[in-house]
């Protein structure tokens, strides 16, 4: 605490180190600076301030806020692209993410709070890799393909790949690719936080078959994904997660059982849905 | 030592200047440079929202912002909100509805409450409970709470207010 003349104050700016700023006008310009080591990318700043509440390191800042086009989202009719800085509030309402996947447009809505979904990013939502931050468990379920530019030229990476440290240094994320939606189907249960959350993709393919991929996560580790084909039992889907998925919170045998019951429940909305347009027509 | 950057905006209104160094959070700008001590520090991760103050109208964590982010914004504070002898409707409607116990959310409270009213004049139960569950009161008078804000919309329909 310090005294000024208006009284008591808590300088919190003591808990940050003293860095650089950069304020790149394109992405070119953004890699470049973002190359030098120490370097942070600052988007919508709301995962960062806590890393440096937690002892980030950082001698060289690079604010991504002047970077045309970072926020941009489109769907070509197949591929749902998502800026990394679009932000949810923004992303869970825009035109392009309701008509490809409206079961994204509403599970987006529900994250984190009204006021964090007025700041922060999808960008620093997968790049944080915390097991409570919910995009990367929808992004994984999603098979969304992550498209990085870097000093050594561009790449595209999974989810999984972020959170196994893949991410080339000084790599930064220019967007969201969720690829082929011409017949997905997205769902998603979080009814069940902070012990599990279920998000299901399920993509139809023209001879009757198709895929179920399942991302099952929980605010206490790091989600697990697996894919069967549709039709098998969700119970029996939930059977194949690994191990690992069980904590001192809760086992194994649990959560596989409790993610199947909300799988289950996913693809009976799916069902459900089918039907309503079955008859409208 | 990282070069200052030279900053404008708009305080509550008036017209700031100030040369910050870039790892300057908009938190202590505003308590230590201007004495808006209304803005109070509490999580200081973006958590618990007793820092919100408005930026662009949008409700901000200020202890999670840099304060070079607020170059050419309009930054609003619970300062702003009335005086000592003339309080806004929102300050009023907390007061008449208890609104508060210990009182240190509550700036954070009205200010996300004005942003509320600005975009649902009249807003439904469930709108409220979206919007106040945002920040934290660990006193738990959220019923209160909800209670003001009701009294707030309620305030400034019949006083007129533009609210903003």
């Amino acid at each position: 605490m310090r005294m000024l003349s208006h009284g008591l104050v808590a300088p919190t700016q003591r808990t940050i180190p003293d860095f650089d700023l950069r304020r790149p006008l394109t992405v070119n310009e953004a890699v470049a600076a973002g190359a030098a080591g120490g370097s942070a990318y600052a988007q919508g700043c709301t995962d960062l301030f806590a890393q440096f509440r937690e002892g980030l390191r950082c001698t060289t800042l690079v604010s991504l806020d002047k970077v045309a086009g970072l926020r941009d989202i489109s769907y070509d009719g197949r591929t749902l692209r998502i800026g990394s800085g679009a932000i949810h509030h923004e992303g869970a309402r825009h035109p392009a993410v309701v008509s490809a996947l409206p079961g994204l447009a509403a599970a987006w809505r529900q994250i984190a709070t009204h006021r964090i979904r007025q700041r922060a990013t999808i960008g620093g939502n997968v790049m944080a890799r915390r097991p409570r931050y919910e995009m990367s468990i929808m992004c994984d379920s999603l098979g969304a393909e992550l498209s990085f530019i870097s000093p050594n030229g561009p790449c595209r990476l999974s989810t999984a790949d972020v959170w196994d440290s893949r991410v080339p240094p000084g790599g930064l994320l220019l967007s969201v690719d969720i690829p082929e939606l011409a017949c997905a189907w997205f769902g998603y249960e979080r009814s069940l936080r902070p012990l599990l959350t279920v998000a299901a993709t399920v993509r139809a393919d023209t001879a009757g078959g198709g895929t179920v991929r399942v991302s099952v996560g929980s605010e206490m580790h790091r989600h697990f994904t697996v894919e069967a084909p549709l039709g098998t039992d969700p119970m029996d889907i939930a059977a194949t997660l690994p191990g690992e998925i069980g904590d001192a919170v809760a086992s194994a045998r649990y959560r596989r059982h409790a993610a199947g019951v909300l799988l289950g429940r996913l693809l009976d909305r799916l069902a459900s849905e089918h039907a309503s347009e079955e008859k409208s027509r | 030592m990282s070069t200052p950057v030279e900053i404008c905006f708009s305080l509550d209104g008036q017209d700031r200047a100030a040369a910050i160094a870039p790892n300057t959070a908009l938190i202590d700008l505003l308590r230590d440079r201007f004495g808006v001590t209304g803005v109070k520090a509490s999580c200081e991760r973006g958590v618990c929202g007793a820092c919100t103050v408005l930026v662009d109208g949008t409700p901000t964590a200020s202890c999670s912002l840099f304060a070079f982010a607020v170059d050419g914004a309009r930054v609003e504070t619970v300062n702003g909100q009335g005086s000592e002898s003339s309080l806004g409707p929102v300050q009023r409607a907390f007061t008449e509805r208890g609104g508060f116990q210990c009182g240190y959310c509550t700036p954070g409270m009205v200010m996300l409450t004005t942003a509320l009213l600005r975009e649902h004049p009249d807003p439904s139960d469930e709108q409220i409970r979206t919007w106040i569950s945002s920040n934290i009161c660990r006193c738990t008078g959220y019923l209160m709470i909800i209670e003001s804000v009701r009294r707030a919309a309620e305030l400034i329909r019949e006083e007129g207010h533009a609210n903003g």
